[in-house]
């Protein structure tokens, strides 16, 4: 196994410990199962869409978006994963990956081969169901993105957006009181959002006069945590933030 | 090339001080004209019977193109659908 800094599964414990405990045991069976450490520039691919990538990959530093592009060249970000997110685990069954995942900022993964997941699934029941519960969150997240997205303003759906990361980077460790880092390009948002580079910025303009929040330099402050909650009407129930036996 | 946006909705224009740069006109015109569809998106259904929106699109060089979407609310029944 390659030299990796324990330290740098920190974010992945920390946002599972929210959910559930890990016995040591399986938390040594995390760190054996670690493969290679790569790293990338910001806007290269770390898995393109017809790969069979053979390994699933965890995020140690950095963020990366989930994204996929339609014929006229036009990109949707289809989710985002910053430090202790896996953006395939998914690929272990799958195989096949029909999205590609950017490195929105300069990136540190760790790759997880698939034989090593295989050895966890037929070894550890219960953290095979906390990976599994991980796949399911990405699909919480994603069903809430539809909801935001179809049914929401963009005043509305930005507001949620600056919401869910809050709390995910809190999770993961990664956040101040009131302050987390958001990498994203204004092009990087609006393929976030789904809007025009035009509207995400006049939109944002508007979120930032009402005062509850200052993006700047890639960080986001929060001035106001319950009046930006109500205008983007967030409710973390679909980030399943309680701890159960899973 | 830079292109600026200035949006205008019935009286509140929006002064875009950043721009986007974007590499030809073409790509400039798609994104007022995508931005107007999102704005109508949004504004229209609690913002009244008329509505105008625009976006006034500049370069370094001077004006460009206006794109401008107008709403109006034609009551025919006698009976006005507003809810407000």
């Amino acid at each position: 196994m390659a030299q990796i800094d324990p330290d740098a599964f920190n974010p992945f414990f920390s946002m599972v410990s929210v959910r559930d405990d890990l016995s040591d045991a399986e938390h040594n069976a995390i760190l054996a199962a670690a493969g290679a450490s790569r790293r990338f520039a910001a806007g290269k691919d770390i898995v393109t869409q017809g790969d069979r990538p053979g390994f699933s990959t965890l995020v140690v530093k950095g963020m990366t978006a989930r994204y996929s592009t339609v014929e006229d060249g036009g990109r949707q970000i289809t989710g985002l994963h910053i430090a202790g997110d896996f953006v395939d685990l998914h690929s272990f069954p799958l195989q096949l990956m029909d999205h590609s995942v950017t490195a929105i900022t300069p990136c540190e993964v760790v790759t997880f081969p698939h034989q090593q997941l295989m050895h966890i699934t037929e070894n550890y029941p219960h953290l095979t169901r906390v990976l599994w519960l991980l796949t399911l969150l990405d699909g919480a997240i994603h069903r809430q993105w539809m909801v935001t997205k179809g049914r929401l303003t963009a005043d509305e759906q930005m507001a949620h957006l600056f919401c869910e990361q809050f709390v995910r980077a809190q999770m993961a460790g990664l956040a101040n009181a009131q302050s987390y880092p958001f990498p994203l390009t204004q092009a990087q948002f609006g393929d976030a959002l789904g809007l025009s580079i035009v509207h995400t910025n006049r939109t944002l303009q508007r979120l930032r006069r009402t005062g509850a929040l200052e993006w700047e330099d890639g960080v986001v402050e929060i001035f106001d945590w319950p009046q930006l909650r109500e205008l983007g009407q967030f409710d973390p129930t679909y980030l399943h933030l309680e701890k159960l036996r899973r | 090339m830079i292109y600026f946006f200035d949006v205008r909705d019935g009286d509140d224009l929006s002064h875009d001080d950043t721009g986007i740069d974007l590499p030809d006109p073409a790509a400039a015109r798609l994104q007022a004209t995508l931005a107007l569809t999102e704005m109508a998106r949004d504004d229209l259904p609690s913002n009244g019977d008329e509505r105008k929106l625009s976006i006034h699109v500049r370069t370094a060089e001077g004006p460009q193109f206006d794109v401008s979407l107008d709403y109006e609310l034609q009551v025919t029944s006698g009976q006005n659908p507003d809810q407000d």
